[in-house]
């Protein structure tokens, strides 16, 4: 048996603690100039996203100057780089041994769900680029060393897990605060999700397991300064991938849609006009705004609402809605508002706004860590392009790519983030560091106009674009509290001004009880065009967020606008209209698909979630108003991969009302 | 005759810019989607002809509605199941231990006065890359 040694072990201690300084300060970078920060990184000059200097990061169009979440006063004036931050990249794999990443990784600490061993490294037969390799580059590619480019937090810690190969539920506790795997890691990325074309049941057996863990984690973890669970809105701004098939439209023997009858009433499917003569399948699913050959972004609804997908609804994640390197302008070369990468998924749900860049072609992509070697990655031989080509000289290898995009480059730019605050003030938990991200946010896109549909009995706003609430706060469904700010994120970090959040307090979901009219008008009925119902919360919290759960039967769940308004007056559009939430336009789902994705065609115990009314009292009378904003046919599009073409589905309107069966509403706040 | 000969020439020509506008828009759009991961993991999925994504795999994991909430561990002990998460919770997740039946640990789950409900877990890799 070991015998402690009262005056051995404080030496000990001393000892070890002044080794644990060496190794910071050997880490932990100077730089005699600007310019030697600039320098220390080959390719730091093309991030744009760390700097914009306009500079095109191989493609044809600049960026705008400035348009950056400015990260070096974070660097180079407050020397933060996150090394005290362990971030779990919960993804395809991580290249562990990657010139560019090697230093920042923690030795056995990642997991290969295919393999089974602690390596994550994708095989190295695989053609195409691995994902997470470039995900993780763009939080802590290593920074300084004279190889490749930097990550937003350039010295912080990594750990990869590919978790999208084999997505077991746990796995997923592992990979999500589960003890002894990631439960010290202060940032998990999650640049991933799936894009329903259904509204979720956010009580469904595999959610509720999640919430609850995610709850008890962001409260446990870290000491309790929790964990910041980081994810990805979407891509689903213009369409939605056909997951297995689950949309399949009837068409009669005209190649038309049944008539509305055939799906309001049960007993008319038994008429022949009922009789569909074929079916179409599609591989994706296009919004009509997409197609429109003279449509424009900025006067274009979403496909996807980033909260129907439940873990964008969830309290515990922080969504990130992607921006490009430079804002779109109007025909007259003025800048339009439009600040938001082409294919970002946005909704009340987003937190903040970080760049996710466009293809790399035209408009500039990110710069970022890929597969090493010319044989395989996003950069191989026989790519288009000079960089990606390996004809660079600073790619030669084709270590890295210029090309990577999507809300998946957003969140590790916001993962990097979150890194150099918790890096900065050890003190603060997961909840400060997105206070401090929405106080430091820069508003971004001033000249967005709303934007507006027609019912068939006038217009109806259906994007107010950006509102500020009765707290003070500016918010955008778009870019949340706007574009974030790493070197004002950190300021406020160290500054003792800083007061920390008080402990989080959550209200049961509060139920509306009031015997109110459900039916919901479809154009003018009755000089209304809305259904308004209110209830009354007695907690009084000051919000941090708030979650609805609807139940709402409606023949066609796209023509639907749901706003939420605070008893300070403050109104949240939490489901826009003409989204492609269509799955109740096509044929019933086989049981085998209703079972393994839970779909449903109604809104029925579906959450949303607004981070609008951040700071505002939560007591008083909260209302939802929710309105059918099309009286006329609905038409999107298909598209199949086999034969490359677009093929026209046309709804016809709803026959009944559509009834607001349920509502409640659940506050976060303190 | 001649206006209207003049006008039915304008229609035909406008159509024909709209349908040449539409054209372009079109393959402005595929070239988008095929610059997408998700498109390209799709023509993968084409490729080697494997349908993952209509792949439900049911696991030895059954997730579990409870009737109290913090009464998983005692359950878990005494049906000799392992406790993956939902300790404090109402919805907690068993694993089924390798060796035994799954179908008779359901069976016993839902005979348990504990318990409401019981779901085998099916998993569906239906998160990609975003």
């Amino acid at each position: 048996m070991m015998k402690h040694n009262s005056k051995l072990l404080p030496l000990v201690s001393a000892c070890l603690m002044g080794m644990a300084s060496l190794v910071n300060a050997q880490e932990t970078p100077t730089f005699s100039s600007v310019e030697d920060y600039n320098n220390s990184d080959p390719l730091y000059s093309m991030q744009w996203h760390l700097n914009n200097t306009g500079q095109t990061a191989e493609a044809v169009n600049p960026g705008d100057a400035g348009n950056d979440v400015n990260t070096f006063g974070a660097h180079f004036d407050f020397g933060v780089f996150g090394e005290s931050v362990k971030v779990a990249v919960v993804d395809s794999g991580l290249a562990i041994a990657h010139e560019d990443l090697v230093e920042n990784v923690l030795e056995g600490r990642s997991r290969n769900y295919v393999t089974g061993t602690n390596d994550p490294t994708p095989p190295s037969e695989s053609l195409g680029g691995d994902h997470g390799t470039s995900v993780a580059g763009l939080i802590a590619s290593r920074g300084f060393n004279g190889v490749g480019g930097r990550g937003v937090a350039p010295l912080a810690k990594l750990m990869g897990f590919n978790w999208l190969e084999n997505q077991a539920y746990e796995y997923w506790v592992e990979t999500h605060g589960g003890e002894g795997v990631t439960d010290d890691a202060l940032v998990i990325n999650q640049s991933y999700g799936f894009s329903p074309f259904w509204p979720i049941n956010f009580d469904s057996f595999s959610n509720a397991s999640e919430e609850d863990h995610l709850a008890d984690v962001t409260e446990s973890a870290n000491n309790g300064r929790g964990i910041a669970f980081v994810k990805s809105a979407g891509n689903s701004f213009n369409y939605l991938r056909n997951f297995a098939g689950a949309f399949a439209f009837e068409l009669d023997e005209d190649g038309n849609a049944l008539p509305a009858i055939c799906k309001a009433f049960d007993i008319s499917t038994n008429l022949p006009k009922c009789q569909a003569s074929s079916v179409y399948t599609p591989d994706f699913i296009i919004s009509p705004y997409y197609r429109d050959p003279n449509g424009t972004q900025v006067k274009s609804l979403p496909a996807q609402i980033a909260a129907t997908e439940p873990s964008n609804a969830s309290f515990y994640h922080t969504t990130i809605s992607a921006l490009s390197a430079a804002e779109s302008v109007d025909e007259n070369g003025n800048k339009n508002g439009d600040l938001l990468s082409s294919y970002s998924t946005v909704g009340s749900s987003v937190w903040v706004s970080a760049h996710g860049g466009e293809f790399g072609s035209n408009n500039p992509a990110m710069v970022t860590t890929d597969i090493e070697g010319c044989e395989a990655g996003y950069a191989r031989e026989g790519q288009s392009g000079f960089f990606n080509g390996g004809s660079h000289p600073e790619n030669l290898e084709c270590n890295y790519t210029s090309t990577f995009n999507g809300t998946s480059s957003a969140a590790p730019v916001a993962s990097g983030v979150f890194a150099l605050i918790l890096d900065a003030n050890p003190k603060l938990t997961w909840r400060d560091a997105k206070d401090i991200l929405a106080k430091t946010a820069t508003k971004i896109g001033e000249n967005f106009e709303p934007i507006t549909v027609e019912t068939g009995s006038g217009e109806f706003v259906a994007e107010p674009g950006w509102i500020t609430n009765a707290a003070g706060y500016d918010f955008h469904n778009w870019y949340g509290f706007g574009r974030v700010d790493a070197t004002a994120a950190v300021e406020m970090a160290l500054s003792e001004d800083y007061q920390p959040l008080p402990e989080l307090k959550v209200t049961d979901f509060i139920e509306h009880k009031l015997p109110e009219i459900k039916y919901i008008p479809d154009g003018k009925v009755f000089g209304r065009k809305s259904r308004t119902q209110s209830l009354f919360v007695k907690e009084d919290l000051t919000v941090e967020a708030v979650q609805v759960k609807l139940s709402i039967r409606h023949e066609r769940d796209t023509d639907l606008a749901v706003e939420l308004i605070s008893p300070k007056g403050t109104s949240s559009m939490v489901v826009t209209p003409r989204s492609m939430l269509v799955l109740d336009q096509g044929q019933k789902v086989s049981p085998e698909i209703e079972e393994g994705l839970d779909t449903q065609v109604d809104f029925n115990d579906t959450v949303l979630l607004s981070n609008a009314f951040y700071g505002e009292p939560s007591k008083g009378k909260w209302k939802l108003k929710v309105t059918d904003t099309n009286s006329g046919e609905f038409v999107f599009y298909g598209f199949s991969l086999e034969t490359r073409e677009f093929t026209e589905i046309k709804t016809p309107n709803n026959l009944r009302f559509g009834r607001l069966e349920d509502w409640s509403i659940r506050i976060y706040g303190h | 005759m001649k206006k209207l000969v003049c006008m039915i020439a304008a229609l035909v020509s406008l159509n024909a810019a709209a349908q040449d506008a539409q054209t372009l828009r079109d393959q402005e759009i595929i070239r988008e989607l095929e610059a997408s991961a998700e498109f390209q993991q799709m023509e993968r999925v084409r490729a080697t002809s494997v349908t993952e994504e209509r792949q439900f795999k049911k696991t030895r994991l059954l997730k579990v509605k409870l009737v109290e909430k913090g009464t998983a561990k005692s359950i878990a002990d005494e049906l000799g199941l392992k406790l993956i998460s939902g300790k404090k919770r109402k919805v907690a997740t068993f694993k089924v231990r390798k060796g035994f039946n799954v179908e008779a640990a359901i069976a016993q789950l839902e005979a348990h006065e504990g318990v409401k409900k019981v779901k085998r877990e099916i998993v569906v890799n239906k998160n990609t890359p975003k």
